[in-house]
């Protein structure tokens, strides 16, 4: 086996232009699918981070009819009990619950208004479920005061200290008006927290909404991704209200993600059929031009079978050293997204709402099991590429072959 | 003749023959889909914008601009109807309206939405939302709401709404109007928060006393909107600005035009790949047929003609798959153009001015790109092979 390998790369440097040309193409393509995949798994995993901090926790629970289409009506609101709180509390792996508050509400800075989303948040529990602190870049949260998102406030004008004031319908159905301090600026992955949210006391707003009513109660657990048998396991146990976990809350940006994972899938197939392609036109012209060495070899005693092991090798070397080299770039390549990143903000400005919660700044993460399914895949296709054109040696006879002149 | 020599020898091996040309044939009819729907969908981005956002060119005052986002309504050009009157005058324009929108959260019983009400001339606008209606009808006062806003409030034709809104003063006004109409214009944006209603009640409500805040002239094609921005200038004034779609558009604009470019090179790989085959094919044919090259150059064939026939033979293979693949890559779209692809289950969530039903289309420059494509990728393929055959003396390809 190591001397057919050795013959087999002493044959591809004899005509390293061809050989060259054919692993660039397989080179190439790694490299793209690397830097590819590597951007959608971080955007996977800013946005999947961002719905739990901000949206939706590990599990939620809303009103039993709660209305999707309808988020703010004050039909989905929940009164608070007790009781609900200890019965969830009670299991072992609930490390924290927290009631909260949304309603739609214009903010306006007496010049311009335009609308934002109040979260109401209790501000002993909500640490418990929600890592809301660690995303104030300026200022702090404080009882009569608004955390704002840092992009709400550029647009409004707004700084530290400056007082907005927030017009919303309370539980009847009436205008209310509240004038309210700004104590802090949120700066998270979401931009939708970062454009439109207020965050703010319950109490306040609950005594301005003239409710004890709450939207919704986010769970933390131990394991997010054990989330979806926790959820099943309070739904049993409250079946009154509607419990989802974080996964069935972000269906639609799942699919997004399913959607982007199936693309990247065609390109690598798509990149692997192109290689193969080339591999084969490869052999089969490295086969034709070598009938005297073949029919050499044959005469010698080499049996059909280990000259065809010569030209799958043959193959195998330029896959296998075509997907190094992609790998190799696509890490360098990777080392400048997973550290500097793509800034998309003039774009994410324009386009809005793209199906991914992120931030203009979209930086890419390590994917390990890239360099293992690539390289095996790669390195798979192009034996399978050679064989085809490497059969065609077994049927060749020593005689045939020896008589033709190069 | 070296064509006909050309094609006898495709008919000698019929199988690998008719299987090189079906891989072109498909990859041909995959650009011409692709080309089609690509164009399709992309021109539709432009011409949403234009219809139902930007206009071909559109006047506002410089404050306006710098304060979009919040629709203000401080920013008025006052003499908006002596402009539009004189916009009217240049030759190309198919039309010209003055509006007002305003941004405010619409409430009924139990829910509160975010809207958008458009003040403007309720029969003459580019959306022809009136003939879009589901429900009710064109009135001389009243309100037209996009289904999903109406399904949001649970409002009917006929039922009445406070709608309470900031003023150009500043103050606060309200007025209750009627539900006249409920329209479809399977438009995300448009369906779920739009509301119009006619520009004299907007003006009354929003106490506009005099002109207008925005201006929107059309043209029918887009590419008069910078000429037509030209025109519009001196008329418009010190302290309006005046823009095309495109620049109104900015980096979105951009990004459409980087896409298309992206997708015309992917369409050449696609291609080149299924000449790759083209190129296996006539490897494996000129090696075969050694001792018949040697014959014929023996006989006094130069490397030339011997190059035009197997030129000659893949070019062949690679146009009678490349062209009957792009016809009825082109025929399929003639046929999606007149039916439409209903896109709304993936852009109902999606609020940029695009219809849910998209048409594909291809221009006749975009076909004949396509044919063109279709010929010269296989005969530039045929040529790397056909390479093959200087290398041997006619005595030695005699021996092969």
């Amino acid at each position: 086996m190591k001397y057919i390998l050795q013959l087999a790369l002493k044959n591809i440097l004899r005509s390293k232009r061809r050989t060259v040309l054919t692993f660039m193409m397989l080179t190439f393509g790694v490299t793209v699918y690397m830097i590819m995949s590597s951007l959608y798994a971080g955007l996977d995993e800013v946005s999947f981070d961002n719905l739990v901090q901000f949206e939706t926790g590990h599990v939620k629970m809303r009103h039993v009819n709660f209305d999707e289409d309808r988020p703010f009506s004050t039909d989905n609101l929940m009164t608070q009990k007790r009781e609900i709180y200890e019965k969830i509390k009670a299991h072992p792996f609930v490390r924290g619950v927290t009631g909260r508050i949304n309603l739609l509400a214009e903010m306006d800075n007496g010049i311009d208004s335009m609308p934002v989303v109040i979260v109401g948040y209790n501000r002993q529990t909500d640490k418990e479920v929600f890592e809301l602190a660690k995303f104030i870049s300026k200022g702090q949260m404080e009882k009569d005061g608004a955390v704002i998102g840092v992009d709400l406030a550029k647009d409004m004008g707004l700084e530290i200290g400056d007082v907005a004031n927030l017009t919303f319908r309370d539980i009847n159905g009436m205008y209310t008006a509240l004038d309210i301090p700004i104590t802090g600026l949120l700066y998270s992955g979401d931009p939708m927290a970062n454009k439109m949210k207020v965050f703010m006391d319950i109490d306040i707003i609950q005594k301005s909404m003239d409710t004890g009513a709450i939207s919704e109660i986010a769970v933390k657990t131990d394991n997010m991704y054990k989330a979806n048998k926790y959820a099943e396991i309070l739904q049993k146990e409250i079946p009154d209200a509607e419990v989802n976990s974080w996964k069935t809350l972000s269906y639609e940006f799942a699919n997004v993600v399913s959607t982007k994972k199936k693309a990247g899938n065609f390109i690598l197939l798509v990149i692997l059929i192109i290689a193969m392609v080339g591999i084969v036109n490869t052999i089969l012209i490295s086969i034709y031009e070598k009938r005297r060495e073949i029919g050499t070899l044959k005469a010698m005693g080499m049996l059909d079978k280990e000259v065809r092991n010569l030209f799958i090798a043959e193959g195998f070397i330029i896959g296998f050293t075509g997907s190094l080299f992609g790998l190799l770039f696509g890490t360098i390549a990777n080392l400048y997204f997973i550290y500097h990143g793509l800034d998309f903000t003039a774009m994410m400005d324009q386009m809005g709402n793209m199906g991914a919660s992120m931030v203009g700044v979209m930086k890419s993460v390590w994917v390990i099991k890239d360099y293992f399914v690539v390289t095996f895949l790669a390195t798979a296709a192009s034996i399978f590429a050679s064989y085809y054109p490497a059969k065609k040696v077994m049927d060749m006879q020593p005689v045939d072959c020896l008589r033709t002149v190069q | 003749m070296f064509l006909k020599f050309a094609f006898r020898n495709l008919l000698r091996n019929k199988k690998r023959t008719f299987t090189s040309a079906l891989s072109v044939f498909t990859a041909a009819m995959l650009v011409g889909v692709g080309y089609g729907w690509i164009n399709g969908v992309m021109d539709l981005y432009s011409e949403g914008f234009i219809k139902y956002q930007t206009g071909n060119v559109r006047v506002v005052t410089e404050g306006y601009e710098s304060r979009e986002k919040f629709m203000p309504l401080d920013e008025v050009i006052v003499n908006a109807d002596e402009i539009v009157s004189n916009i009217r005058k240049i030759e190309g324009v198919t039309s010209v309206e003055e509006r007002v929108r305003f941004g405010i959260l619409m409430g009924k019983d139990d829910n509160t939405v975010t809207a958008v009400g458009m003040g403007l001339d309720v029969k003459n606008n580019s959306f022809g939302f009136a003939d879009k209606m589901i429900e009710g009808g064109i009135a001389d006062h009243g309100i037209y709401l996009g289904v999903r806003l109406a399904e949001s409030l649970r409002l009917k034709v006929g039922e009445e709404i406070l709608i309470a809104s900031k003023t150009s003063e500043g103050g606060l006004n309200g007025i209750k109007v009627k539900v006249a109409g409920i329209f479809k214009m399977k438009m995300a944006a448009f369906d779920k928060h739009y509301f119009f209603l006619n520009l004299a009640d907007a003006k009354k409500l929003l106490k506009i006393h005099k002109g207008a805040t925005e201006i929107y002239a059309f043209t029918g094609r887009a590419e008069d909107s910078a000429k037509l921005r030209d025109q519009i200038k001196p008329l418009a004034g010190e302290g309006l600005s005046v823009k095309t779609y495109s620049e109104q558009m900015g980096g979105l604009d951009e990004l459409l035009k980087m896409m298309k470019s992206i997708f015309f090179f992917i369409e050449i790989a696609i291609l080149a790949l299924a000449c790759f085959v083209i190129i296996n094919t006539m490897v494996m044919a000129i090696f075969e047929r050694m001792r018949e090259i040697g014959t014929l150059k023996a006989l006094g064939f130069t490397e030339a003609d011997l190059f035009v026939i197997f030129t000659g033979e893949g070019a062949m293979i690679g146009i009678l798959g490349g062209i009957p693949g792009a016809l009825l890559g082109f025929l399929g779209i003639y046929m999606w153009s007149k039916t439409g692809i209903n896109l709304e289950g993936m852009l109902k969530n999606v609020e940029m001015p695009i219809e849910y039903v998209i048409h594909p289309m291809l221009s006749l420059t975009d076909i004949f790109g396509v044919l063109a494509m279709a010929t010269i990728v296989p005969i530039v393929s045929s040529m790397i092979p056909a390479r093959y055959i200087r290398r041997y003396l006619p005595s030695d390809a005699l021996r092969m």
